[in-house]
């Protein structure tokens, strides 16, 4: 009876909370106020009329698209085949966290760092393959701008959240440990303790930059290239497929990011209480805030240039970092 | 349980949770084919090749490539043994000398 | 335990037997039969001995023609050397069912069987094999078949060329390891292994004071010089960096099922090998051995080797054009992790390349035999040209993804699992350059996997595909089987095995003293 208990709170964890629904909400929430805050930047209002301050707006769009009934294709699409991707991707993300400490049901374990990296590999691969996969030349352009940037940011943004939750978690390397007790308030010596802000400063630059081209952002924005090659990866899907993609990408921005603000500001760590994810929101959207302000102030790449600056700064950054970590 | 369990339990578990939201879906919904999009102009029968997914590679890494299949993978035969006998041969010295710094029995 | 021994008698004795029922017998058909049940049985005896020797929880010393050790040819069998043999006949079984779809009735059809069987008997002789010069026939029987294989399509001016280099070069690695087991000899007075770990382990000289009596010579000197021979021509065999040419020529012109085994089971017998000698015999990296003070620098050697050959091999996966040729560069990426993983000197570190033999075997036998497919259907290697088979053929397809996304690692398949045990054994060491390699050369090379899961899954050539080749059991079956196997590779199902197997290799104190216990109890019976 035990198993079959413990086997729903998993479900419940990775569809409910912190999974898909809490993620699908925060996401959205996070689309309106990344749309709100570059509308600023470019002078405009943004989202204005579904919804207190037009807040509701990427619901209603992500709603319309999910229940339409046709879905309009390319002649050659699998398109059944790529909306599976999409959910599979949407569902990886949503049950890594489990891995989280924001409910009292998360799950830890030694190394699971690993398990959470190449559990949401699951969504990366997703996402090249939406393009990829269209067979159609202006998603292809977009899968492979994605694959090849795919190339380098994958290994940075593990090399540096290994270096990261080292740091943090030094004897169980668990993403739980790293946010919840974060080892860098027990460090004794000051050189210690510089040594884990470096590490933490290098990892925090590198896994920034890598998470500007993961979740498409501004200098980043290749794939999708909306004046260039017309949504890219995006360009041959509609209905369904295509508000689960987008809610892909949201979701993985917003996990994302949650991650990457508690493991860059520790203190207070997030614990399975009510203030502690409040403080952890609020740090989730200071750092959004920074990364949108800083990604949106630059032009767009091109594809060589992009993969030369990934592989120039957060590569070099993050094995630098990842040495620190290990000679402490 | 450890992280390999985990592994297995959440992995397995989004695989079939993916299957089960998405028959619904997939059933819903009917598919019409079109055109491929090109901006409007007409479908000649060209699709994206698969040789041009390493393009940017290529043209990031010319170099190094040019020296990889210039000088070490040039598929002739005597380039092999350029490369493997200094490699034995480093390998006898490296460890000979190591003996001999170390001292023998 | 006669079992063990008789494995490798039977397939050569078939191997020899083929090409003779040839000139009587003209039907193909009977050679598939013929060829499947004793790849078959062979696979139940070596399942058999794998079973009595985790039974008996030790080492299993088989006297060939009952002559004691230093004398004669010994078996040596530990739960290492029997996994990894009860594997590799698991493999070869469905790579035979798999040849006799992909050969149909192809006249050389006999030859080929003769070879492979004979290649079986090479492999199985390597992993059971308890004496150092019988190591050194193993390898020349493993490597003659392989040239054969290679050349299979004799017509073709590729294979012709690739197999002439492939045999120049094994000649030479064979030549270099003979001259290893010849110094092994002058200086240890024996070849038999488990006698020369004694003679390497001064505990067991002071035990077994006898065994000093071979021993001539500076021996750490000789050593030195054994191990740098030796492991020059095991790195030749298993396709690490200065040495992987062989293995992206030569794959692309074999048949489809040769390059399944080359790439997935051929290469083992290299790790195997200098696992078996810098563990077992020489006991390079265990405290009370003494030739421990050679570890760091074979250690650094080998881990530089495989965390090149990785990086190396996965820069060049992407700008192949030739499927086969990028499944062979992953070939050489996969066999430096696992070199790597044997650098490392620690149990962790040993388990994890045990087990990434596994699954990356399992893996790139399934990504060979399901690609092959796809050329065999489109009648081409060249990437951009290869038809989207998955589109039709939903178990080739599934195969495809599964085959690229466990060498990538991804869970719940057994790539995950192995790959998470290296990351373990790094960390646990403090590699952390070596954690960057992995997860380099996986992130580059999910890339070049990706090359391979376009055309054929989603790719739009489907209309002119001959649909009568994409069907039968004989194809399927090995695609299923292998498919579920990299499923049940999980550790929950095979952890104990590799446990026990890893185990077996890293303390070596039962191989040594049921060797000695041969040699003595021979000496006390009176022959």
């Amino acid at each position: 009876m035990e198993p079959l208990i413990e086997f729903l709170k998993l479900i419940f964890t990775a569809l409910v909370y912190p999974g898909l629904a809490f993620l699908t909400i925060l996401g959205l929430v996070s689309q309106w106020y990344r749309r709100k805050l570059i509308a600023r930047l470019q002078n405009r209002v943004g989202p204005k009329y579904v919804g207190p301050a037009g807040i509701l707006q990427p619901f209603a769009d992500i709603y319309k698209l999910l229940f339409v009934k046709e879905l309009v294709t390319g002649a050659y699409t699998p398109a059944r085949l790529i909306l599976y991707l999409v959910i599979l991707g949407i569902v990886a993300l949503s049950a890594s966290t489990a891995l989280l400490p924001l409910t009292p049901l998360y799950i830890r374990a030694e190394y699971d760092v690993l398990v959470f990296i190449y559990l949401t590999f699951y969504a990366s691969i997703a996402m090249s393959l939406i393009g990829l996969g269209s067979v159609s030349p202006y998603p292809g352009f977009g899968g492979v701008r994605y694959a090849t940037m795919l190339l380098v940011f994958e290994p940075v943004i593990a090399i540096s959240l290994i270096s990261m939750v080292k740091v943090l978690a030094p004897n169980t390397l668990s993403l739980a440990d790293a946010l919840s007790n974060p080892g860098i308030l027990r460090a004794q010596q000051p050189l210690q303790w510089i040594f884990h802000v470096a590490t933490i400063i290098l990892a925090a630059i590198s896994f920034s930059i890598a998470l500007l081209s993961k979740t498409m952002l501004k200098p980043f924005d290749i794939p999708e290239a909306e004046t260039e090659i017309a949504g890219g990866y995006l360009a041959e899907l509609s209905g369904p497929a295509l508000g689960l993609s987008i809610l892909l990408h949201e979701v993985e921005i917003s996990l994302y990011v949650f991650l990457f603000a508690n493991l860059l500001i520790p203190i207070p760590p997030i614990l399975p209480a009510p203030l502690s994810i409040v403080m952890s929101l609020i740090k989730y959207f200071i750092v959004l805030t920074i990364l949108v302000l800083v990604a949106y102030s630059m032009g767009r790449l091109k594809l060589d240039q992009a993969l030369r600056a990934l592989i120039k700064v957060p590569l070099l950054l993050s094995i630098i970092s990842l040495a620190l970590s290990f000679t402490i | 349980m450890d992280a390999l369990g985990i592994a297995t339990i959440l992995t397995t578990m989004s695989i079939v949770l993916a299957l089960i939201l998405w028959l619904p879906i997939s059933l819903r919904t009917r598919i019409r084919r079109t055109e491929l999009y090109l901006s409007g102009e007409p479908q000649s029968g060209f699709t994206v090749r698969v040789t041009e997914i390493s393009w940017a590679v290529r043209r990031v890494f010319e170099r190094i490539y040019e020296i990889l299949i210039g000088h070490v993978q040039t598929g002739i035969f005597n380039d092999w043994f350029a490369l493997s006998l200094p490699y034995l041969l480093i390998l006898l010295l490296l460890l000979v000398i190591v003996v001999t710094v170390r001292g023998g029995v | 335990m006669h079992l063990i021994a008789a494995a490798p008698v039977v397939l050569v004795a078939t191997a020899f037997a083929i090409p003779l029922i040839y000139l009587k017998i003209k039907s193909v058909k009977v050679f598939h039969a013929v060829a499947l049940s004793v790849t078959l049985t062979v696979f139940f005896m070596t399942l058999l001995g794998y079973v009595y020797v985790s039974q008996v929880g030790e080492p299993v010393v088989y006297r060939m023609g009952g002559w004691p050790p230093p004398l004669g040819i010994v078996y040596e069998a530990d739960s290492f050397s029997t996994l990894l043999a009860t594997y590799t006949a698991f493999i070869i079984v469905f790579v035979t069912l798999y040849s006799s779809w992909y050969l149909g009735s192809d006249t050389g059809t006999p030859y080929y069987y003769s070879l492979l069987l004979g290649l079986e008997a090479g492999l199985l002789g390597i992993y059971y094999t308890g004496d150092i010069f019988n190591l050194f026939v193993m390898l020349e029987v493993l490597g003659i078949t392989c040239y054969g294989l290679v050349a299979y399509y004799r017509n073709s001016k590729e294979a012709v060329e690739a197999s002439i280099k492939y045999a120049f070069f094994g000649a030479l690695a064979g030549l270099s390891y003979f001259l290893a087991a010849v110094i092994t000899y002058a200086s240890f007075g024996n070849l038999t292994m488990g006698l020369v770990a004694a003679e390497s382990r001064p505990t067991f000289r002071l035990l077994t004071p006898f065994v000093d009596l071979f021993t001539w010579g500076n021996v750490i000197a000789a050593v030195a010089v054994i191990l740098a021979l030796s492991l020059w021509t095991f790195t030749f065999k298993a396709g690490i960096f200065p040495n992987h040419f062989w293995l992206p020529d030569a794959h692309p012109a074999a048949p489809t099922p040769i390059s399944a085994i080359l790439s997935g089971l051929v290469v083992n017998a290299g790790a195997y090998t200098s696992a078996r000698l810098l563990y077992t015999v020489f006991g390079v990296y265990d405290p009370l051995s003494s030739f421990y003070s050679l570890s760091p620098y074979l250690g650094t050697v080998l881990s530089a080797l495989g965390a090149f050959s990785a990086i190396f091999a996965s820069v060049m996966m992407l700008v192949q054009n030739d499927v086969k040729r990028l499944i062979a560069y992953s070939t050489v990426m996969h066999l430096g992790l696992i070199f790597t993983g044997l650098s490392l000197g620690t149990p962790a570190g040993v388990k994890a390349a045990t087990y990434h033999i596994l699954t990356h075997a399992a893996g790139k036998a399934l990504l060979f035999m399901s690609v092959g497919v796809a050329i065999e259907v489109s009648k081409t290697r060249r990437i951009p040209d290869l038809k989207a088979v998955g589109r039709l053929s939903p178990v080739v397809g599934i195969a495809i993804a599964a085959a690229c996304f466990s060498l990538v690692g991804l869970p719940p398949l057994g790539g995950f699992f192995s790959k998470f045990a290296l990351y373990q054994a790094y960390i646990e060491v403090g590699r952390f350059e070596l954690v960057a390699v992995l997860l380099a050369s996986s992130g580059i090379a999910m890339l070049g996997y990706l090359k391979v899961i376009y055309p054929t899954l989603f790719g739009s050539q489907t209309s002119d595909i001959e649909t009568h080749r994409l069907g039968g059991p004989s194809m399927l079956l090995p695609l299923i089987a292998l498919i579920a196997l990299l499923v049940i590779l999980n550790p929950l199902v095979i952890s104990l095995a590799i446990d026990s197997a890893s185990r077996s290799l890293v303390y070596a104190d039962r191989y040594i003293i049921k060797a000695l216990e041969a040699f003595v109890n021979y000496i006390t019976s009176g022959g």
